[in-house]
C-alpha cells in the first residue's frame, strides 16, 4: 500500500504542470465575446491613461512604444493593459489608432483575446469602409476579423468614433483554420514588391516583407523563398500543382476577388506593390493562406477598375494565365457580387444600418478630418455625408461595372449572368403589392434567366423558391413556406452563375387577387357580370398559413383540403360578402381560392372592386362586372 | 601587428614569473640627490624632490564569456573589459590625486579623477569625481574582485562613481573606525538610465566601517580583520522613467525601468571577516524609490523596493594569508623559482528582488502599476582564482542563475541560466 502511495505521488509529482489560465476579468461578468463584438450597437470603451504618457503617445505617435492604461467596457475594467499608436498612413497624433494588448503587463485576457485594435477611421471618411469590407470577406467564408463601432473616450475625453476590431491572433486563427501552432506573418510594406524573386537568401523575404508575429524565436523563412521561388519560375505546367504546395490557390482567388469587387485601393493589387494582409502558413506544412488586413481604402467608386494591376503582380499574373483559374476568379466576383446585391440588397442595407448606428456620433466627433487634413467639425460632417453619399451609390453600379470588365477582358462569364432589377420582387398575382408571404407566389424581374426552370435556383432566405415559370425577363418561384416574416435575402442563380443579391420583404400575409371565377369557371368581367347572390370564387396569393399544408413546391391536397387557419374576409363594390369556403387550390401550387357569395347591396357596374382581407391586411383592389 | 596580437604579447610577458629587474636594481640604488628620479616600486612612479610625486598605473583585463543558453546572438567571445591608464601620487606634503581613465569601450570613460586633501589624518576632504561611499563589494576595485563580476546587488542598487565632495578618515586612536560623509551632484554611475543620464540629484552618502573588537582592548586575535559597515545614502530623483534596473549576468533586463518622482534612498550593512587563508564577507543592501503621482490617474503610487544581499566565502589552499596578500592590493609575488603563485577556491550566494511597497490590485509588470509583480534573481558562482605574481591573476567563474518570472527573462519562458566566465588580468 505504501509503496502504492509512494508511486502515485511519484506519477503526479512527474506530471507536468498543469498552466495557470490567464486572468480574465470578463469571466464571471455574463458577457462574451460575441457581445463585445456585437455590431448591433455602438459601444463605449473608455481608456485611463497617465496625462504625460498620452502626450508622450501623441507627441510620439510614429513610435510603437505601449504606454500601460487601463480599459473599460460595460463595467468591466482591464487593469494594466498596454497601448499603443498603430497604423502606416492613418496615424495621428490628435485622433491615434491603437492597438491594445491586454497581457502586454501581466498574463491576463479579455473574453479569451489577448489584444485587439482601436482603428480611428482616418483616412475613412465614412467610418465604416473597414467593417463592412471584412464582412463582405466573412460571408465569403474567408477568414477575417470581426468588427463593430465604438465611441472612444480617453481620459474621459471624448476621442471620437473608432472602430473595434478582433485582432488576428492565435484564438483567431484556431477559430478559422483550426490551427494556430503555424507561422502567421504580417506583411510588411516594401517598396513596390510584387512577390517577384529577390533570391534565394531568406532574409530577403522576412522579417520584411513577411514579418513574424507567432513562432518568432523559430522561424525558418526558408518556405517563404521556396514559395516566391516557385511562384516565379515553376514552368507554367507546373504552374498549379508546384504553387499547390504552398498556396491555396483558388483562396487567394477568392480572396482576391474580394478586395477586387469592393475597389481596393492599397492591397494585393495596387499602383504600390503589395500591401495589408496577414499571410499564415499552416503548422508543419508549407502550405498557407491569405488573411486580410486594413481594409479602410475599399469602395473607391463603383467605375475603379478591377483588373488594371493583375498584370503587374507576378502571382496574380501567373495565376490568372490558368482558365481553371481564371474562371474561379470570375466566379468568384459575380459571388461577391451576388452577396452584396444591388439597389436595396445586403450592402446597401448594411451601409444604411451602420450609418443609422454611427451618425450621431459621428458627427459629435471632433478629431475626424477633412480629405486636406483636420478641419472644423461642421466640415467635418459635411464630409461624412458626402462620402455616405458617395458609397451609397456603389451597389448600384459596381456590379454592372465589373461584369462588363471582365467580358472586355475576355474572362470566361457565363452566356447571360443573371441580374436583378431594381425592386425586381413583387407579388406575382399583382406586381404592385412589393411584400409577399411564405407559401405565397412572387414574381422576379431581371435578365438572364433563360427559358429553362431546370437551370435555374431562387433561394430565398437561403432556402430553395420552387421555380413556377420563367421567361426572359421575369419568373415566378413560390416563397418557401419556412421563410421567416422580415428581410430575407433573394438570389437568382443559373447554372451556377449568381445574381446579385436583394433583400425582400416577407409578411404573415401579402393578399393579391389574380382573377375571380363565376361558377361556370370563366373569369368575372365585362361580358361575363356576377349579379347579387352568385357565388364567385377568387384566386388569390399570400392569405396565410393553411391546416393540413403542403410541403413547399407541392400542389395542394383535395381531400382533405387545405383550408385556411384564418378565414379571409372579402369586400365586392365595399360590401362584405359572405365567404363560403376558403383553402389552398387544389392541385396548385401557391393559390388559393375563396367562395364568396355576391352580396345583395352591390350597385351594377363593370369596374366593381373587389378587395380581400388576410391577416389584417388588404389586397390590391381587383376589377370585375356586376349587373 | 595587431592591436589584440599587442595586447597579448604585453598578457604573456606579463604572465612570466617574476624575476628582479633592472627597476628594482635601479630602485635599489636611487639618486636622491637628483630633484627628478625614477622608481619602480609597486608601480613605475617619476619623483619630482618631494613636492611631487607621479605613480603610473594601468590594468588590462581579458574576459572570455559563455552563455549558455545564448542570450546575446553571437557571443563575443573574447573581451578586452578593461583597459585603464591612471596617475596617482602625492603634491606637497598634504595633498593626494588621482586620475584614470578606460580606454576600452564603456559608458564612462573617466573613473577617478579626485584630489585629496590631508591636513588632518581624520578629517579629510576629497573632491572630484570618485565612488560615492556606498557597499563594499562596489568600493572595492576591480583588480581585486573575488569574483569576475561583482555582486548583483553591488553592481545594481549601489550608486558607484559620481562628482562630489567627501569628508572622511579614520577616527580613535587605533583608526578602528573609519567614516565618510559626502555630498556628491547625482546618484551614480550605476543609476544612470538609458542614455547614460544620471537620475537622482542631490545625493547625500554616509558611510562607517570599524572593527568592533578593536575597542575591546585587547588582542583581537583571529578577529583582527574582521569588518563591519554601515551606510546609507539618499537623493531626490525627477519624474521619469528612471528606476533602478535589475540585469543578469549577461546584462539582460529582469526588472526593467519604472517611472519614478521623489526620494530614492539606500540603506547597505556590510561585514567581511579574514581569518588566515579563508575569508568570509556578506553584504545587504535595501533601495526604496517614490512614485509621487506616477499612476495613470496622476495619483502616488506605492514605493519601489529593491533589496538582496550576497555571502562569500573564499579558501587559499595553498596557504598564504588572505588579509596580507591577495586582498585589497596588498600582494606579494607568488609565482617564482619557488612556487607556482597562490590558488584561492570562491563561491558566493546571492539573492536580489525588485518590486513595489504592496499596492492595490493585481501585481503587475506595467510601468505605472500600482502593485508592481516582482522578479527575484538567485544566483550561485563557483570561481578559482589563481595569482601568479603581484601583477597576474586568472579567474575562472561559472554562474547559475535562476530567476522569478519567465516572462522577464532573457529568452521568455527560461528561468534558470549559465554563465562561464574567465578573466586574465594585468596590472600595474
Amino acid at each position: 500500500m505504501r509503496a502504492t502511495l509512494w508511486m502515485l505521488a511519484l506519477l503526479a509529482w512527474s506530471l507536468p504542470a498543469q498552466a495557470q489560465p490567464a486572468y480574465d476579468p470578463a469571466e464571471g461578468s455574463g458577457l462574451t465575446l460575441a457581445d463585445f463584438l456585437d455590431d448591433k450597437v455602438t459601444h463605449e470603451i473608455r481608456i485611463t491613461i497617465n496625462a504625460k504618457d498620452l502626450k508622450a503617445l501623441q507627441d510620439n505617435f510614429r513610435d510603437n512604444t505601449y504606454y500601460p492604461a487601463n480599459f473599460s467596457w460595460r463595467g468591466i475594467t482591464v487593469e494594466n493593459v498596454g497601448i499603443r499608436s498603430k497604423g502606416r498612413t492613418s496615424r495621428r497624433a490628435g485622433k491615434p489608432g491603437l492597438r491594445v494588448d491586454l497581457n502586454r503587463f501581466e498574463d491576463q485576457e479579455f473574453f479569451g483575446r489577448k489584444s485587439f485594435l482601436l482603428d480611428n477611421n482616418i483616412p475613412d471618411f465614412t467610418m465604416m469602409k473597414e467593417r463592412i469590407a471584412m464582412e463582405v470577406y466573412r460571408r465569403m467564408g474567408l477568414p477575417a476579423p470581426r468588427e463593430t463601432h465604438c465611441r472612444l473616450y480617453i481620459n474621459n475625453e471624448y476621442f471620437g468614433v473608432y472602430t473595434l476590431i478582433e485582432a488576428t491572433d492565435k484564438k483567431f486563427l484556431r477559430q478559422w483554420l483550426d490551427d494556430d501552432e503555424g507561422y502567421l506573418y504580417e506583411w510588411e510594406y516594401l517598396n513596390q514588391y510584387r512577390f517577384q524573386y529577390l533570391g534565394d537568401n531568406p532574409s530577403l523575404y522576412s522579417p520584411i516583407p513577411f514579418k513574424p508575429e507567432t513562432n518568432e524565436k523559430n522561424q525558418d523563412a526558408k518556405p517563404l523563398e521556396a514559395m516566391i521561388r516557385t511562384i516565379n519560375e515553376a514552368s507554367d505546367a507546373d504552374f498549379v500543382t508546384a504553387v499547390s504546395e504552398y498556396l491555396d490557390l483558388k483562396q487567394f482567388l477568392s480572396y482576391l476577388a474580394v478586395e477586387l469587387y469592393l475597389s481596393e485601393y492599397d492591397g494585393f493589387l495596387s499602383e504600390f506593390g503589395v500591401n495589408n494582409l496577414y499571410f499564415y502558413r499552416y503548422d508543419k506544412k508549407n502550405l498557407g493562406l491569405f488573411i486580410p488586413k486594413d481594409r479602410d481604402n475599399t469602395f473607391n467608386g463603383a467605375d475603379f477598375p478591377v483588373l488594371k494591376y493583375v498584370g503587374d503582380n507576378v502571382l496574380a499574373k501567373r495565376a490568372l494565365a490558368v482558365p481553371e483559374l481564371k474562371k474561379h476568379l470570375t466566379e468568384e466576383l459575380l459571388r461577391v457580387a451576388s452577396l452584396c446585391g444591388g439597389p436595396g440588397g445586403w450592402l446597401d442595407q448594411e451601409i444604411d444600418r451602420i450609418y443609422a448606428l454611427i451618425q450621431e456620433d459621428a458627427r459629435k466627433d471632433a478629431k475626424k478630418e477633412c480629405p486636406e487634413g483636420p478641419c472644423s467639425v461642421s466640415e467635418s460632417n459635411d464630409v461624412f455625408q458626402r462620402f455616405i453619399d458617395f458609397i451609397k451609390e456603389f451597389p448600384k453600379n459596381r456590379r454592372s461595372f465589373v461584369v462588363k470588365e471582365l467580358k472586355e477582358a475576355g474572362y470566361p462569364l457565363p452566356s447571360e449572368v443573371p441580374g436583378l432589377e431594381q425592386g425586381a420582387v413583387s407579388n406575382a398575382a399583382m406586381e404592385a403589392a412589393e411584400s409577399v408571404a411564405p407559401g405565397s407566389l412572387a414574381a422576379v424581374k431581371g435578365s438572364g434567366f433563360g427559358t429553362e426552370p431546370s437551370e435555374l435556383t431562387v433561394l430565398v432566405g437561403g432556402v430553395a423558391a420552387p421555380v413556377q415559370s420563367v421567361t426572359a425577363g421575369k419568373l415566378v418561384v413560390q416563397v418557401p413556406w419556412e421563410t421567416r416574416t422580415g428581410v430575407a435575402p433573394l438570389v437568382v442563380i443559373r447554372n451556377g452563375i449568381r445574381s446579385e443579391q436583394i433583400n425582400i420583404k416577407v409578411e404573415t400575409t401579402a393578399p393579391a387577387i389574380f382573377f375571380v371565377l363565376n361558377e361556370a369557371g370563366e373569369r368575372v368581367k365585362g361580358e361575363k357580370p356576377a349579379a347579387p347572390g352568385d357565388v364567385v370564387t377568387v384566386i388569390a396569393t399570400g392569405l396565410g398559413e393553411v391546416a393540413n399544408r403542403p410541403e413547399t413546391g407541392a400542389p395542394a391536397p383535395a381531400e382533405p383540403a387545405a383550408t385556411l387557419l384564418d378565414t379571409p374576409a372579402v369586400l365586392i363594390g365595399g360590401v362584405p360578402a359572405d365567404v363560403l369556403s376558403a383553402a389552398l387550390e387544389p392541385g396548385a401550387v401557391g393559390r388559393y381560392r375563396v367562395a364568396v357569395r355576391v352580396p345583395g347591396g352591390v350597385a351594377p357596374g363593370a369596374e366593381t372592386p373587389v378587395v380581400i382581407q388576410a391577416g389584417g391586411v388588404a389586397s390590391p383592389a381587383h376589377a370585375i362586372a356586376i349587373r | 601587428m595587431t592591436g589584440r596580437a599587442a595586447v597579448f604579447a604585453l598578457l604573456a610577458a606579463f604572465a612570466l614569473p617574476a624575476q628582479d629587474t633592472q627597476h628594482e636594481k635601479a630602485e635599489k640604488e636611487p639618486d636622491d640627490n637628483k630633484n627628478v628620479r625614477f622608481v619602480w616600486k609597486k608601480h613605475p612612479s617619476l619623483r619630482f624632490g618631494d613636492w611631487l610625486r607621479v605613480d603610473f598605473r594601468a590594468r588590462f583585463q581579458l574576459d572570455w564569456s559563455v552563455y549558455d543558453p545564448e542570450v546575446k546572438g553571437t557571443p563575443e567571445l573574447f573581451n578586452l573589459e578593461r583597459r585603464r591608464l591612471a596617475v596617482e601620487g602625492t603634491f606637497l606634503k598634504h595633498f593626494e590625486y588621482e586620475i584614470s581613465r578606460e580606454l576600452a569601450q564603456t559608458d564612462f570613460p573617466w573613473k577617478d579623477v579626485y584630489g585629496n586633501f590631508r591636513y588632518f589624518r581624520s578629517f579629510q576632504v576629497r573632491g572630484g569625481r570618485f565612488r560615492i561611499p556606498f557597499s563594499m563589494d562596489q568600493l572595492t576595485g576591480p583588480t581585486n574582485l573575488d569574483f569576475v563580476e561583482r555582486s548583483r546587488i553591488a553592481d545594481r542598487l549601489a550608486p558607484n562613481r559620481d562628482t562630489g565632495i567627501l569628508l572622511h578618515g579614520p577616527l580613535g586612536e587605533r583608526g578602528g573606525v573609519k567614516y565618510q560623509f559626502g555630498y556628491f551632484f547625482n546618484d551614480g554611475d550605476n543609476a544612470a538610465d538609458r542614455f547614460n543620464q544620471r537620475t537622482g540629484e542631490n545625493t547625500w552618502a554616509g558611510r562607517v566601517t570599524g572593527n568592533p573588537v578593536e575597542f575591546l582592548r585587547q588582542d583581537p586575535g583571529l578577529f583582527k580583520d574582521l569588518t563591519l559597515g554601515v551606510a546609507y545614502n539618499t537623493s531626490h530623483v525627477p519624474e521619469g522613467l528612471w528606476s533602478l534596473r535589475g540585469r543578469t549576468v549577461s546584462d539582460e533586463t529582469f526588472f526593467p525601468y519604472f517611472f519614478v518622482n521623489g526620494r530614492r534612498s539606500r540603506f547597505g550593512t556590510e561585514f567581511e571577516w579574514l581569518p588566515g587563508p579563508f575569508s568570509l564577507k556578506s553584504e545587504y543592501i535595501a533601495a526604496r524609490e517614490e512614485r509621487k503621482g506616477q499612476g495613470l490617474s496622476g495619483q502616488d503610487l506605492s514605493d519601489l523596493i529593491a533589496r538582496g544581499f550576497y555571502v562569500s566565502g573564499t579558501w587559499v589552499p595553498t596557504g598564504q594569508p588572505k588579509a596580507k596578500s591577495l586582498s585589497k592590493g596588498r600582494r606579494v609575488p607568488f609565482i617564482s623559482r619557488k612556487g607556482w603563485g597562490a590558488i584561492e577556491l570562491a563561491t558566493r550566494y546571492e539573492y536580489i528582488r525588485f518590486g513595489s511597497d504592496g499596492g492595490p490590485g493585481r501585481p503587475s509588470r506595467s510601468t505605472r502599476a500600482a502593485n508592481v509583480l516582482g522578479n527575484s534573481n538567485r544566483l550561485w558562482t563557483f570561481g578559482v582564482n589563481w595569482y601568479l605574481n603581484q601583477w597576474t591573476k586568472m579567474q575562472g567563474n561559472f554562474v547559475r542563475e535562476k530567476l522569478e518570472d519567465p516572462f522577464r527573462s532573457p529568452i521568455q519562458g527560461l528561468q534558470t541560466f549559465w554563465s562561464y566566465k574567465f578573466r586574465l588580468q594585468l596590472a600595474l
